[in-house]
């Protein structure tokens, strides 16, 4: 049904699609600027080293979210074993491990006088220089780090993937020939090949994105590259252009992402038969499937969470100090101002889309998502450029009002994390007949109140998700607070950036931890849908 | 004559449910062709998996051609029976063509070009080679189920309820094809149905599942 004079809420995609794209547009402008001495120096001296390292660590990564993700994914969907049931949900726990948290823990553990050397030390009474495990400061360090923090993305996807197919189709071939080994490879895994593209990208783009775990293994990639030339520099400009390279990889990543994303409809092949339960594994089989599930959990989340703990224990619970709760406090209402703005312009724009529908807004709105794509400090660079011109040419450069700013730090939140919102309300909108609409509007109703009175109440556990799935996110953001937030002003994050930064690694526990906690909320979010649907699915059968 | 299968006091209960077959005893000869009848959630279909190797039974034994296939000393693996099954939902390999899918269980054989291309038209579908299975009607996919079962040339072919979710215009049409398929190929079969009309146009001879169990 549409609403005829609703010219406001018409415009409204348009203007925030145009607020959500300008930095973007900032970054790239750079490409056709002028190429100052700071950029010739990049280009024949450290240019090819970011290059190479960049693509050995996405290489690397990939090959090993590839095969922890649809292995571990394959054995929890095919087979019964001991804790089978925990590790179900438990294998995306590492989710709300943000990857510089990981690599902080790391080197406190196997750092050459780290917590897991000298524990083997001290267990054997080896020599006090003796080293077991090597370095892991270095690229391929960083690829652990990077894979063990997210395989689940190709997890989640292969998981339901695999939960989709048809059991009498795997069935069919195992009459045909197949072991149970090779129906995995060659059927069920290129069955599921958009769905496994789709999270090896997302899992590729959050690699491409991090600053701070390169960072803290100084690794010289193209994001610590373009935050050298800024802050190193002070060469603007050149980071931009750097920048507009990353960016322009992964805007084809984006592309992959969504063709794999509309193509993941062709893996559904619900079956009708009535399977029997898994094929159940005892003795060395079970513990085998048992230990292919548990490493992964063990090193992405068991391993940094004991090494937090004890960095809290050894510090004798002194950081929660009024220092923390000042930092706690003013992250919560960072990311619950985010959330709030999120998620009532996401649902503002489903709305509009609903009762003014828009030929040209639906093909744009996928636009309006690419904030997730986009690495922090990218987004970062393009607003402090929007934000300098801005102030300089509206306020004159008598005070900055964007720049170093909470609403120029808030907005950038909102870009970054408008996805997640988004994601929660529009599939909150899908299941809400239309003919609702219709009841109201037969009823007298004009569209806000339509808005204010049905919608907002029906919709209201999908909004409360989207504010906590955008509130997690928030929390973990690092790059774009380092560089956006006002002065002296920390968050949980930027907390723990300096502590480690610093190496004083017992301080960085606390916001670190709290960090996990608020990101373990999606995740709690997620694993109570992963068990519905292990529920639904054989409710189904 | 050979005993393509052999099946001795076969007992089989799900996990927390009462016993679904209980004793049951069959023996099929080479080139016959068995229908078993008998009422939905009497056991038909698990038979079929019992066979296949997809499910374990509780007790007795299965032979397939002379070899103990399950039992208490053996358990072969279904790939390594030599079998085939055919089932309601077809089951058809979404992401590979009609001739991939009926190539699949001979795709390391040299003559699968010309098995396969013999199947398409035997079963009168060489039009549809290069679709994809969704891109095909419901009759089409149950005809290259079939082919893709026949291609292996199995020992014994299974046929699990195969035609009932068609409407009966369309079965009609299948049966006969079909059977004249069925008879060419001399493939020994066990169909399992409800349709009593259905197991006498394409089998030998019908048996009801409750009359192989000892009581």
């Amino acid at each position: 049904m549409r609403y005829s004079n609703f010219s406001l809420l018409r415009f409204f995609p348009y203007l925030v699609l145009i607020i959500f794209t300008a930095p973007l547009f900032a970054v790239l402008a750079s490409l056709f600027g002028v190429y100052s001495e700071n950029w010739i120096h990049l280009f024949e001296y450290v240019l090819f080293d970011y290059v190479n390292t960049t693509i050995t660590l996405v290489i690397g990564v990939s090959v090993l979210v590839f095969l922890i993700g649809t292995t571990t994914a394959w054995i929890v969907t095919n087979y019964d074993f001991v804790g089978r049931n925990v590790f179900e949900w438990a294998l995306i726990l590492p989710l709300a491990m943000p990857p510089y948290v990981m690599a902080y823990t790391f080197t406190g553990l196997f750092d050459p006088y780290g917590d897991a050397n000298t524990l083997i030390r001290d267990f054997f009474q080896l020599e006090p220089d003796t080293v077991v495990f090597p370095n892991i400061r270095n690229v391929y360090g960083a690829i652990i780090v990077f894979s063990f923090t997210l395989y689940p993305y190709v997890y989640l996807v292969c998981r339901s993937a695999f939960l989709n197919q048809s059991k009498s189709m795997k069935e069919a071939a195992r009459i045909l020939g197949l072991s149970q080994i090779q129906v995995f490879y060659s059927l069920a895994l290129p069955i599921a090949r958009p769905a496994v593209i789709g999270g090896l990208v997302l899992a590729i783009m959050e690699t491409l994105s991090d600053f701070g775990a390169v960072d803290h293994f100084a690794i010289q990639t193209f994001t610590t590259g373009i935050f050298r030339t800024w802050y190193g520099m002070y060469d603007l400009n050149t980071a931009m252009q750097l920048a507009s390279f990353l960016l322009l990889t992964i805007g084809i990543l984006f592309l992959v992402e969504r063709s794999a994303r509309t193509r993941q409809n062709y893996t559904t092949n619900n079956s009708s038969f009535s399977p029997q339960s898994d094929l159940k594994l005892t003795g060395i089989n079970s513990l085998i499937a048992f230990s292919i599930c548990f490493l992964p959990l063990l090193i992405g989340f068991i391993l940094p969470i004991l090494e937090l703990v004890q960095w809290a224990y050894q510090s004798n619970l002194a950081f929660f100090n009024q220092q923390f709760f000042v930092t706690a406090f003013n992250t919560l209402s960072l990311a619950l101002c985010s959330g709030v703005i999120c998620a009532y312009i996401a649902l503002l724009i489903n709305f509009s889309s609903r009762v003014a529908p828009n030929q040209a807004i639906n093909k744009l709105s996928f636009l309006l998502s690419i904030g997730y794509t986009i690495p922090g400090l990218i987004l970062a660079v393009g607003l402090v450029q929007l934000y300098l011109s801005i102030d300089n040419s509206v306020l004159q450069g008598s005070r900055l009002f964007l720049t170093g700013s909470l609403v120029g730090l808030v907005l950038a939140y909102v870009i970054k994390t408008y996805a997640s919102a988004n994601s929660s309300i529009e599939s909150g909108y899908e299941r809400l007949s239309k003919s609702l609409d219709s009841s109201a509007r037969v009823l007298g109703s004009g569209s806000w109140t339509l808005l204010r009175k049905i919608h907002m109440p029906l919709l209201k556990t999908s909004i409360f998700t989207s504010i906590l799935l955008v509130m997690s996110d928030v929390v973990k953001e690092l790059p774009a607070t380092l560089i956006l937030r006002p002065f002296n002003f920390d968050t949980l994050a930027v907390s723990t950036y300096i502590y480690a930064a610093e190496e004083r690694m017992y301080q960085a526990a606390a916001p670190a931890i709290a960090i996990v906690v608020v990101g373990l909320i999606p995740i709690i979010l997620l694993t109570k849908m992963i068990r519905e649907s292990r529920v639904s699915a054989s409710s189904d059968d | 004559m050979t005993s393509v299968l052999k099946i001795e006091q076969l007992s089989y209960s799900y996990t927390g449910s009462n016993r679904v077959l209980d004793n049951l005893e069959l023996e099929i000869q080479a080139g016959e062709r068995i229908g078993l009848l008998g009422p939905s959630g009497c056991g038909k279909s698990t038979l079929l998996r019992l066979i296949a190797g997809l499910e374990k039974p509780d007790g007795g034994s299965i032979t397939i051609l002379g070899n103990l296939v399950s039992g208490h000393r053996a358990m072969v693996s279904p790939e390594n029976r030599k079998i085939g099954l055919v089932v309601q939902e077809k089951a058809l390999f979404p992401h590979m063509s009609v001739r991939d899918n009926i190539a699949f269980g001979i795709r390391k054989e040299k003559r699968k070009k010309t098995v396969v291309a013999n199947l398409l038209e035997m079963l009168k579908i060489t039009s549809l080679a290069e679709k994809f299975p969704h891109e095909i009607s419901g009759g089409e996919q149950q005809r290259v189920a079939l082919a893709r079962s026949i291609a292996p040339a199995p020992k014994l072919l299974m046929l699990d309820e195969p035609f009932s979710a068609l409407d009966q215009s369309l079965k009609n049409e299948l049966y006969s094809e079909i059977s004249k398929v069925l008879i060419e190929k001399q493939i020994t079969i066990l169909l399992v149905t409800h349709d009593r009309n259905e197991a006498k146009i394409l089998t030998d001879r019908q048996l009801e599942i409750a009359d192989l169990q000892k009581k």
